[in-house]
């Protein structure tokens, strides 16, 4: 498999070469482009049944069906893109286990495998999705970010505004939290934020999801 | 007061045609530039204009009358009224841009045509024909709207994409997701279809698909403009009835 | 204090080494991480009435929060929109900015709201702005690239495009060519500049994409 990310950082767009036979696993609607020889089957998101994949649908937010594409008679391309502008990070995984926020998942071998964590009510409470995918295994893994992609090393305790988090290291632990105090919790306008403690890489995103989402909540016309 | 130079200044593509433009911000947010010549005409959508220096007049009328604006706007998503800008007296400087957050495309056409996809045009040689074309039945299930833009003639053309370009020359069988074509070259075939089995229409969430086939060249967008407003969609308040 | 900005001009962080004792001001939500030995402050600007003509005139959140550091820590700052970030050192001046377009800068600087002038109310995007005052460092967004145009005479600008500039030059809100090309060339009202100074523009315009959006929805 040869991963080519062209257009970055803001359109970024992954141009995966599969050698015959190959595949790769992708979040539903990624598909920019394809060889004729690449065949696309549409699956359930995680091994284990229909219960886990609900879960995974409902508390992930990633779509309950995903898409594996696979090089026939000789080597092909697909192209994969994320809904929103932004980045395309390479992380090649080795035995290792990351959690990604659920927009942050774009595509992973298929040798790599999806489960949820729940996180907790207060996720609900902050109106931000607060859901991880695990990753675990062996292989590249695609993140996407909505607008710019930076590594952060966390060494001791660091806060990060929730909708900013696109995946941490599973050596790291973290609280959700209010910020400040009660008055800059309510008047603030940062709510919730994620507190990491420990020894382990987070990557964040230089634009916040809801952040748009609430102000094209404000200004789209409403639906009839 | 200190002051620096914004970063997207320095992204320049210079022109090395008639036309005296810079494309400026690109890829991310690309505006086109116009230094024109005493009694230069530009054909710009409406809504386009960011600046312009005070020398330059505008005038804003139906391109090739009402049924043709009509038609154009219904069926391609162009505006119904077109801006003409003229530069009069002496030179002058008129700044143009998108709506969409991405780049902009400069071809020359020489009496020739050119597909592009609903929404892309942005300003153009008063000279070029600009028409709607019938997609074939089958568009009309991709969410892409029937019709696609038929621009002709011989001019510059400015057209924009959502997310990054990536021109593609085909030779054979290609396969692109309706939502990422930004324009094509006539001389392909194209064939509206269904990406594999009935179960990944309904649930890969690829929906339909363009099978490009022959020579030529296709300009494919790295963001879905049909998927984006999907999710935008999502966040719209719901108008409660009775109000 | 030391600062750089990253992913720029698209989706740009403005990410700030404070030293003890230092202090940024930002508007409320701005925030996307921070060393834990920050204390914040949410407070209402300059005073309450300020802070609600900011609110409902200016466009921007009517709280600011002030980040003290107690050790050096790391802070880093962006705005909800894509686009870029742009820094300004006032020295005992004022630059003038449109609505949203403050991001933060040093507690000393000073942000009031400015009227943009009747027929501003009746410009689609409307001209409300904001004066920042002072001397420190200012920071200040946009919804796409910027681009610095100095002007010396005339220039003529759409007013959604507008992201600041310098007090030095005089305005006026106008209509685009005749009474048609106001009604129906989509530029509505445009803004006329004259004397000297520098205008920042930005190149898209946030009612542009919800139009936009919208041609892509069923209504």
């Amino acid at each position: 498999m040869k991963i080519d990310i062209k257009f970055k950082p803001s359109f970024a767009q992954a141009t995966v070469t599969l050698d015959d036979g190959e595949g790769i696993k992708s979040e539903s609607g990624a598909m920019v482009a394809k060889s004729d020889n690449v065949s696309i089957e549409t699956h359930k998101a995680q091994k284990g049944g229909l219960f886990k994949s609900i879960k995974s649908a409902l508390l992930g937010g990633e779509s309950f069906w995903m898409n594996t594409f696979t090089a026939n008679n000789g080597s092909g391309e697909v192209k994969l893109a994320p809904t929103l502008p932004g980045d395309i990070a390479q992380v090649d995984l080795a035995n290792q286990t990351l959690f990604v926020q659920s927009t942050g998942f774009l595509a992973s071998t298929p040798a790599i495998e999806m489960d949820t964590k729940f996180q907790g009510l207060k996720g609900f409470f902050s109106g931000e999705s607060l859901f991880f995918l695990k990753l675990s295994g062996t292989g590249p893994l695609l993140l996407s970010s909505f607008g710019g992609i930076d590594v952060m090393d966390v060494d001791g305790t660091f806060i990060i505004d929730t909708g900013h988090v696109v995946a941490f290291e599973d050596s790291l632990n973290y609280e959700v939290t209010k910020f400040g105090g009660w008055k800059s919790f309510f008047l603030g306008g940062e709510g919730i934020v994620a507190k990491f403690k420990g020894n382990g890489k987070v990557w964040i995103q230089t634009r916040n999801v809801p952040g748009l989402g609430k102000w094209l909540r404000s200004n789209l016309p409403p639906k009839r | 007061m200190v002051t620096i130079e914004p970063s997207a200044q320095k992204i320049v593509k210079k022109s090395e045609e008639n036309m005296k433009y810079n494309i400026i911000g690109r890829p991310d947010f690309a505006s086109i530039v116009v230094n024109m010549q005493a009694n230069e005409k530009i054909q710009a959508e409406s809504g386009a204009m960011v600046s312009m220096s005070p020398n330059i007049s505008i005038e804003t009328s139906a391109r090739g009358g009402v049924l043709s604006s009509l038609k154009r706007k219904v069926f391609s998503g162009e505006s119904f009224f077109q801006n003409t800008f003229t530069c009069e007296n002496s030179e002058g400087e008129l700044m143009l841009t998108s709506p969409s957050e991405g780049d902009i495309v400069h071809r020359k056409l020489q009496n020739e045509e050119i597909i592009l996809s609903r929404g892309a045009y942005v300003c153009g040689d008063t000279e070029l024909q600009i028409d709607s074309k019938w997609g074939g039945f089958k568009s009309f299930f991709s969410g892409e709207g029937l019709f696609f833009l038929k621009v002709s003639g011989t001019g510059d053309l400015f057209f924009a994409s959502f997310g990054a370009v990536e021109e593609i020359d085909i030779s054979g069988d290609y396969i692109v997701d309706t939502g990422h074509i930004v324009g094509f070259e006539p001389s392909l075939n194209y064939k509206i279809e269904k990406v594999g089995g009935l179960k990944s229409l309904f649930l890969s969430g690829e929906g339909l698909v363009c099978r490009f086939s022959g020579q030529g060249k296709v300009y494919i967008q790295t963001r879905n403009h049909n998927s984006f407003a999907r999710w935008a969609n999502t966040w719209r308040r719901v108008q409660k009835s009775g109000s | 204090m030391k600062y750089s900005i990253t992913h720029n001009p698209s989706y740009a962080m403005l990410n700030f080494t404070l030293s003890p004792g230092d202090s940024i001001k930002t508007e409320s939500g701005a925030m996307v991480y921070m060393d834990e030995a920050l204390d914040v402050e949410t407070s209402f600007g300059s005073g309450f009435l300020s802070a609600i003509s900011r609110k409902f005139l200016g466009g921007e959140s009517m709280f600011l929060n002030t980040y003290t550091a107690r050790e050096e820590v790391r802070l880093g700052v962006a705005p909800e929109f894509a686009g870029d970030i742009q820094h300004v050192e006032l020295n005992n001046e004022s630059l003038v900015l449109q609505k949203g377009a403050y991001l933060c800068s040093d507690a000393g600087i000073e942000i009031k709201t400015k009227f943009g002038g009747l027929k501003s109310l009746i410009s689609r995007e409307g001209v409300f702005l904001l004066e920042a005052a002072g001397t420190g460092n200012l920071f200040f967004n946009s919804y796409g690239a910027i681009i610095k145009k100095p002007v010396n005479g005339e220039f003529i600008l759409d007013t959604g495009h507008l992201v600041a500039f310098e007090p030095t030059l005089q305005y006026k809100v106008q209509k685009t060519g005749g009474w048609k090309s106001t009604l129906f060339s989509g530029e509505g009202f445009t803004m006329r500049f004259e004397g000297t100074g520098n205008v920042w523009i930005q190149t898209r315009v946030r009612k542009g994409l919800v139009d936009w959006i919208m041609g892509f929805l069923p209504r």
